[in-house]
């Protein structure tokens, strides 16, 4: 892994916001990689050379909770935040149970926080 | 005041056997009781306090044993020691003896032998210690001088003595000279003249009479102790018979003994134990048989053993005085407690056997046998219960004398043999016959089976006998001036407890009257019919529209037993009405909650006129699923008096199943319009963050983020709404400070209110408040409802917030001075899309879900709200929220169950 940029992996199946997300996320100087599904994320994870996942719950092929899971099986221990639509309580306590770092729905966040977010858990790991 | 007449009706004198109480009379079992109450703990305690007293004492004696016998043998010992010292200085200073001794022997000169014994004889004189004195012959060992001339020329006693001293100073041991018959201690030296010449052995025997003195010095010993020495043979020295015990005895009888002991060696323990080299205390029998204490100690110095001894029964006589005594105790107790339980039984038992007494005169007929028992114990109290008993058998006894007497039917009580024994007043009117006319009369001769008179058996009473009673026997009665009366005759058999037949009762009822009132029965009987019918009808029809109805009834009474069921209800539950009708509607009906758990509720008891919530839904188990029910109950209230209950039932499977699709749909829509409307949100970010923009652009951009932002929160607002629909939402309990909690939410109002030009203002009155609620929800309520009262108010007018806390419960109030909601309007306000004709008006942005979804929240939080307005002058809107936090849903539910339903009681 590179010292100065922190790569990320957007899981995420709207191409149109992993445009958005991708872009913005490089202009703040992150290298980024996207997977359009569930099955695609798993295999780019398996190098475990990430700062950070990006990960959305509802996708084909294999759903959020199901990369999760599998990760945890794996013991591959890269930083997951979560970003979906789904808003249930259910559904972020069973995410926080299965490891994640953070749950947000994206319809509620600004892009602008979603940067500071993305930042303030890239900045804990390098330090760490 | 005695009554005889009524042995006839009551039964046999001996009704009852008496039996004497024996062994388990209460006599016995008390003095069984005393006895093992104070008899045995006496004699526990008491043997323990015996047993450590003797242990105690026998350590004592123990101590005293030793002590005594180390006293003695100290006194022994300096005896020897001084005897010793004694004998080396008989010849200090005396050269002159010697050289009298020396020219003797030189000599042969009688003269000089008796000058020599003189000086010895002087020395004895002054000795202290020694009984004898003498010179043996340096080569024969032969006595040459003695004190006691007639030895002289002989051999000591004692060969040892002599060729011991002929080369130093010897003591021998203590020991028994056959020659001397008696015990004897030696003691030798070789004498010596200044210039060393040998003149001979120097021999002196000690005064044994001081040591027999320590021995027979019996002092702090009682009358049976006594100290002997006996030596390593096992023959007794001295010391035995000097007890005053033997002392006692026969002189000749004593001396004898000792003799006798003298010369058989010891084999008691004490002296055998001594021998083998011990020193100890034990308890032995003695050399005459008697059981001792003894200390025994070996002295290997001298070669003997020291006994001590002492007769147990004196030495542990105190011991014994208490075994006496324990035995007279136990004698007495056991004697006091025969004497108190003779007492007390006798107490109990004479007012028992007084109140026996008087039961069996009660029993052989004498009603007024009262008891004399007097005193206000239990036995007191027995009685007058007693007294009141016999009391009130009397009165009752009367009563049914009286009952009988003027029963409207003629009674008459047979024998066993058939014949009157006593008649009441109406069979005296009856017949016409007076009752002692009658008496000892058989029945066959005042009634028959025909009018014409004929004497004839009406009762087999064999028959009668055995079937007990007779009912209804058409007869005539004859009176005494030759009447015929029709009369129903029955007849039952009288038996005491034992089922011992003692007689008859035979009733006659005078039909004569009866007849013609048949008649008129008979008429308003087909009347009655008539109006049956009629009823019958109405039953029927009202029965045929309750089974029209679409809905499942049933009726119950107010014991739960069910009275009726329609034929939909028999489809509902698979029951016909013919096996429900009559029992209890639990048995009949499982219901269970919306969670599977069955309810055990008296659900459908519902008492006065409440009727039951129609929302709560109760699901009745099928045997391959469940049937969601929507449940009525409501009384039947006839003439102001509950009847009993209608339970309504109407199925909701579909109307439930309608919900749940809509509430999926909602969901799945609004997750699915989120994602687009995440993008342009972002997007149209991204366009504002990189600038560029003129004014113009630049104010359409953040109405475009406004709109696209109105959305969104529409979405979350129909995705909340089915949430709560659905019943997925549940409040958490958190602790809060009211205030910290309200603060944020009201200065993102402020900000919005600022900017439009409304004033807001913030109360909070008292102090720091604690809450349990759930912050996310309830602030969701307030942000909505401040933000319609910043919507509805004109600029420049205010919007107040406050907050306080009131018993158990927190009210926060929003108020405004907007445009206020119409009376109509206020009752709809809490409906799912509506909005006011005015805020319509005003707005075109509202959904109509904002205060729906804060009626659907405070549901959930156990909250509740309430608006006070008027048109045009403003709304108050108030919110109530427990202090102590959201009830649990679901125990909420059983909550209103318990309140509404009393539970069954099993």
């Amino acid at each position: 892994m590179s010292q100065n940029t922190k790569k990320i992996l957007i899981a995420e199946d709207d191409p149109f916001l992993v445009k958005i997300m991708a872009n913005r996320l490089r202009e703040e100087g992150f290298e980024v990689e996207t997977a359009n599904d569930g099955d695609e994320a798993m295999q780019k994870v398996k190098g475990c050379s990430y700062a950070l996942l990006m990960l959305d719950l509802i996708m084909p092929n294999k759903n959020g909770f199901e990369v999760l899971q599998q990760m945890k099986e794996d013991h591959c221990n890269i930083p997951v935040l979560v970003f979906t639509n789904l808003s249930q309580e259910e559904d972020k306590e069973e995410v926080m149970s299965l490891g994640a770092k953070g749950y947000y729905v994206k319809s509620d966040i600004a892009i602008d926080e979603l940067v500071e977010v993305i930042k303030e858990n890239t900045k804990e790991k390098t330090e760490a | 005041m005695k009554r005889t007449d009524q042995s006839s009706l009551v039964g046999d004198k001996d009704l009852a056997v008496y039996v004497k109480p024996r062994f388990y009379s209460i006599g016995w079992r008390l003095l069984v009781y005393f006895f093992f109450v104070s008899l045995l703990p006496v004699f526990i305690i008491g043997y323990s306090m015996i047993q450590n007293s003797q242990y105690l004492l026998q350590t004592e004696i123990s101590n005293k044993l030793e002590a005594i016998a180390m006293s003695k043998l100290s006194k022994i010992q300096f005896l020897l020691d001084e005897s010793q010292g004694e004998f080396e200085d008989f010849f200090m200073n005396r050269s002159d003896l010697l050289t009298s001794i020396d020219q003797m022997l030189r000599e042969s000169d009688f003269e000089k032998r008796n000058d020599v014994r003189k000086d010895f004889q002087e020395l004895l004189s002054y000795s202290r210690h020694f009984s004898e004195l003498a010179l043996l012959d340096r080569h024969t060992g032969r006595i040459i001088v003695s004190t006691d001339p007639s030895k002289e020329g002989q051999k000591w006693d004692d060969p040892v003595l002599f060729e011991k001293g002929v080369s130093q100073f010897y003591t021998e041991n203590l020991h028994y000279a056959s020659e001397l018959n008696d015990y004897t201690l030696g003691m030798s030296m070789p004498l010596r003249h200044t210039n060393s010449d040998f003149l001979g052995v120097f021999v002196g025997r000690l005064d044994l009479s001081k040591l027999y003195g320590f021995l027979g010095d019996h002092a702090g010993f009682g009358e049976t102790g006594e100290t002997y020495i006996v030596n390593n043979e096992g023959y007794i020295i001295y010391g035995i018979g000097l007890n005053s015990y033997y002392r006692k005895m026969e002189p000749a009888i004593r001396q004898r003994l000792v003799a006798e002991y003298k010369q058989t060696p010891l084999s008691t323990e004490g002296a055998v134990r001594g021998m083998r080299g011990e020193t100890g205390i034990a308890i032995y029998d003695d050399y005459a048989g008697n059981e001792v204490i003894g200390y025994f100690e070996n002295i290997p110095k001298f070669d003997f053993v020291f006994l001590a001894e002492q007769f147990t029964n004196e030495a542990f006589a105190s011991v014994q005085v208490m075994k006496f005594r324990l035995v007279w105790i136990l004698f007495g107790v056991l004697a006091a407690n025969v004497i108190l339980a003779f007492i007390i039984a006798n107490s109990i038992t004479r007012p028992l056997s007084k109140l026996t007494e008087s039961a069996k005169q009660i029993s052989s007929g004498d009603y007024e046998a009262l008891t004399q028992v007097t005193g206000y114990d239990e036995f007191g109290i027995l009685a007058q219960a007693f007294n009141r008993m016999s009391e009130t058998l009397i009165l009752s006894l009367d009563e049914t004398k009286n009952i009988i007497r003027v029963l409207p039917n003629a009674l008459f009580v047979l024998d066993t043999q058939g014949r009157i024994t006593s008649v009441n007043q109406a069979a005296e009117r009856l017949t016409e016959f007076g009752s002692q006319e009658m008496a000892g009369k058989s029945l066959e001769e005042l009634i028959g089976h025909t009018g014409d008179g004929q004497k004839e058996e009406i009762f087999n009473l064999t028959d009668l006998r055995k079937r007990g009673a007779i009912y209804d026997l058409q007869a005539f009665c004859f009176t005494k001036y030759h009447k015929n009366i029709p009369i129903s005759l029955s007849g039952v058999v009288l038996k005491n407890k034992q089922q011992k037949l003692i007689g008859f009762i035979v009733v006659a009822q005078d039909l004569s009257d009866i007849k013609a009132s048949e008649i008129k029965l008979q008429a308003s009987h087909a009347i009655l019919k008539k109006e049956k019918a009629k009823t019958d009808e109405e039953k029927a029809k009202a029965e045929a529209l309750l089974e029209s109805i679409g809905e499942g009834i049933i009726a119950i009474d107010p014991q739960g037993k069910v009275l009726f069921m329609n034929q939909k209800s028999e489809a509902m539950f698979g029951r016909s009405s013919q096996e429900a009708i009559g029992r209890h509607y639990a048995e009949n009906f499982d219901f269970e909650d919306a969670k599977g758990r069955p309810i055990k509720s008296d659900i459908f008891s519902v008492s006065g006129s409440i009727v039951m919530d129609k929302k709560i839904v109760f699901f009745f188990k099928l045997d391959n699923g469940k049937l969601p029910l929507s449940i009525t109950v409501s009384p039947i209230v006839f003439e102001e008096k509950s009847m009993g209950n209608i339970v309504t039932f109407r199925d909701i499977t579909k109307e439930m199943e309608v919900d749940k699709a809509k509430s999926e749909f909602v969901s799945l829509a609004s997750h699915q319009l989120r994602t687009p409307l995440t993008g342009i949100k972002w997007l149209l970010q991204e366009i504002f963050r990189k600038g560029n923009l003129g004014d113009l652009q630049t104010e359409y951009m953040q109405d475009a983020i406004h709109s696209n932002d109105r959305m969104i929160n529409l979405v979350n607002d129909l995705l909340n709404v089915s949430r709560l629909e659905t019943g997925t939402i549940q409040a958490v309990s958190e602790k809060v400070d009211l205030f910290e909690f309200l603060h944020p939410i009201v200065r993102e109002a402020s900000i919005l209110s600022k900017e439009t030009g409304r004033i807001l203002r913030f109360h909070l009155s008292g102090s720091k408040i604690d809450v349990m609620l759930d912050p996310q929800l309830i602030g969701q309520v307030i942000t909505n409802l401040l933000s319609n009262a910043i919507h509805y108010t004109d600029k420049g007018k205010t919007i107040t917030i406050s907050a306080e806390k009131k018993g158990k419960a927190i009210v926060i109030k929003v108020t405004d001075e907007g445009i206020g909601i119409s009376k109509e309007d206020q009752k709809k306000l809490f409906s799912k899309f509506f909005r006011s004709k005015e805020a319509a008006k005003r707005s075109t942005t509202g959904s109509g879900l904002g205060l729906y979804i804060v009626g659907k929240i405070l549901d959930v939080c156990s909250g509740t709200i309430e608006c006070q307005s008027e048109e045009g002058r403003g709304t108050t809107f108030i919110v109530t929220l427990p202090i102590k936090g959201p009830v649990n849903k679901a125990s909420e539910k059983t909550l209103i169950l318990k309140k509404l339903f009393s539970p069954l009681k099993k």
